[in-house]
């Protein structure tokens, strides 16, 4: 016969188990994080990735299903886009060189250039949709932590998405910049400047918040904001988003330097398929070596 | 072999998890399956593995914190708090398998909360709970009757436990008599 008082007993001490379990949980999981999750990360990239190939494979497949007429217009078409992006290629490298000339004339450094690497997005956390997201990379594409995850944007302009914070050996996670731990400058065209993330706005859904923009070089709501070139790895003048929102602020009755305000993305995160992934070459020449 | 079974469970409901996470669907396919096991093996084993599985899948998504490690435990509890005892027929799994999603969609949504800086609205998570629920409600008794076929496949006793005979149902309990007073 059981003692009285047993079962209770048991049923504490498994309670008291489970939290003790549930404590070393989030304790192992701080401290290993980072290894933990790339390898992890490298151990599901076949499963993954088999879905994004099967899906490739459909649409690939759905290209037969086109009649001869309708696909030979597609090509056509094709054809006639790829010669109008070479005629402007062949200009920009011209421009691009007489840039070059003229900064060795003028004794000023060289501009940085840039290497671009395209990239599917693998896997997408529904918590944490907006914020980041993981992309598969090919393994000797030396894209290292920092570099810039860049999109097309609502008019087709290569838009900023968000920045690479950790690579495993097939794939990277990207911070976008709805993501708090994204702090970036950002310019106006006035002149003004501002930064992500930042200032006494509170982000809404959709919107980012942008703050100490300085009163007197104020930006106006509308105005695109471009990155400032600042921060390391980031190139200047990529489109960021529009100011939807600012503090109104007479510099006259207020003694406050900065306002704040909200930012709508160019780049449409719900809907990511590719991104591009940019790396100065120097630093992936360092890199290699 | 029921060890076996348990973990190949648990890796493909992980695995599809993951796939409909990719898609914004939070299936919470893994709360269910976490739950048949408890239902299948002992259930203290299920609390560990449901603290395992939630580290795991937070680790494959990059989180800062293991917030799926306490809300799978908690959707278990709220299941086996439900029903506790073995069900004999596949109905019986419905209404827990709806508290399980509905403990997993409002711990998740807290974490949302909590953590996000896009948090969801409250109109879409109002919806999302009258879905989900009902979704719960048909998923449990499907998935038990399925893997239940599986597992008698391979061998290994399932959740649905054989119903008790008509005899021991009906038996009348006994009835104390009453104590006669003893005469001064």
């Amino acid at each position: 016969m059981s003692e009285p008082g047993k079962i209770s007993d048991r049923r504490v001490f498994f309670a008291a188990s489970v939290v003790l379990a549930l404590i070393l949980a989030f304790a192992g999981y701080r401290a290993l994080r980072r290894s933990a999750g790339l390898l992890l990360g490298d151990f599901f990239y076949p499963y993954l990735a088999l879905t994004r190939i099967a899906t490739d494979q459909v649409a690939r497949q759905s290209l037969l299903l086109l009649s001869r007429t309708e696909l030979a217009a597609k090509t056509e078409s094709l054809i006639q886009e790829n010669r109008r992006l070479e005629a402007e290629n062949r200009q920009l490298q011209t421009l691009a060189a007489e840039n070059r000339e003229l900064r060795e004339l003028a004794l000023l450094p060289s501009a940085p250039r840039w290497r671009y690497h395209t990239a599917q997005v693998l896997l997408r956390d529904p918590l944490f949709w907006r914020e980041k997201f993981t992309i598969s990379i090919a393994p000797d594409s030396g894209i290292r932590p920092g570099a810039v995850v860049i999109a097309p944007g609502n008019d087709g302009t290569p838009s900023l998405v968000g920045i690479i914070s950790r690579t495993g050996k097939r794939n990277a996670e990207v911070e976008t910049i709805f993501s708090g731990n994204l702090r970036l400058s950002v310019a106006f065209p006035g002149g003004g400047n501002g930064f992500l993330n930042a200032g006494e706005r509170q982000a809404t859904p959709g919107t980012v918040p942008v703050g100490y923009i300085p009163v007197n070089r104020m930006a106006a709501p509308g105005d695109t904001a471009v990155t400032t070139g600042f921060a390391a790895g980031i190139p200047s003048g990529l489109k960021v988003g529009r100011l939807t929102t600012l503090d109104e602020v007479d510099p006259n009755f207020s003694s406050s330097e900065h306002v704040s305000g909200l930012l709508t993305p160019d780049v449409d995160l719900d809907n990511l398929h590719f991104v591009l992934v940019a790396m100065p070459e120097s630093a992936e020449e360092g890199g290699e070596k | 072999m029921k060890t076996l079974f348990f973990f190949v469970l648990l890796f493909l409901s992980l695995l599809i998890e993951l796939l409909a996470g990719s898609l914004g669907l939070p299936l919470f396919l893994s709360a269910l399956v976490i739950y048949y096991l408890a239902l299948v093996g002992p259930a203290a084993a299920a609390f560990y593995l449901a603290i395992l599985l939630g580290v795991v899948l937070d680790l494959s998504y990059g989180r800062e914190l293991p917030a799926t490690a306490v809300v799978l435990t908690a959707a278990l509890a709220t299941g086996r708090l439900m029903h506790l005892k073995a069900p004999v027929h596949s109905f019986e799994t419905a209404l827990p398998g709806m508290g399980v999603i509905l403990t997993a969609l409002i711990g998740d949504a807290l974490t949302n909360f909590a953590l996000s800086r896009q948090p969801e609205s409250l109109g879409s998570f109002f919806w999302k709970l009258i879905f989900f629920g009902a979704l719960g409600l048909f998923l449990m008794p499907l998935l038990t009757l399925s893997l239940d076929a599986v597992a008698g496949k391979l061998g290994i006793p399932g959740a649905l436990r054989e119903p008790k005979s008509t005899f021991d149902r009906l038996r009348p309990r006994r009835v104390r008599e009453p104590r006669t007073r003893r005469l001064p």
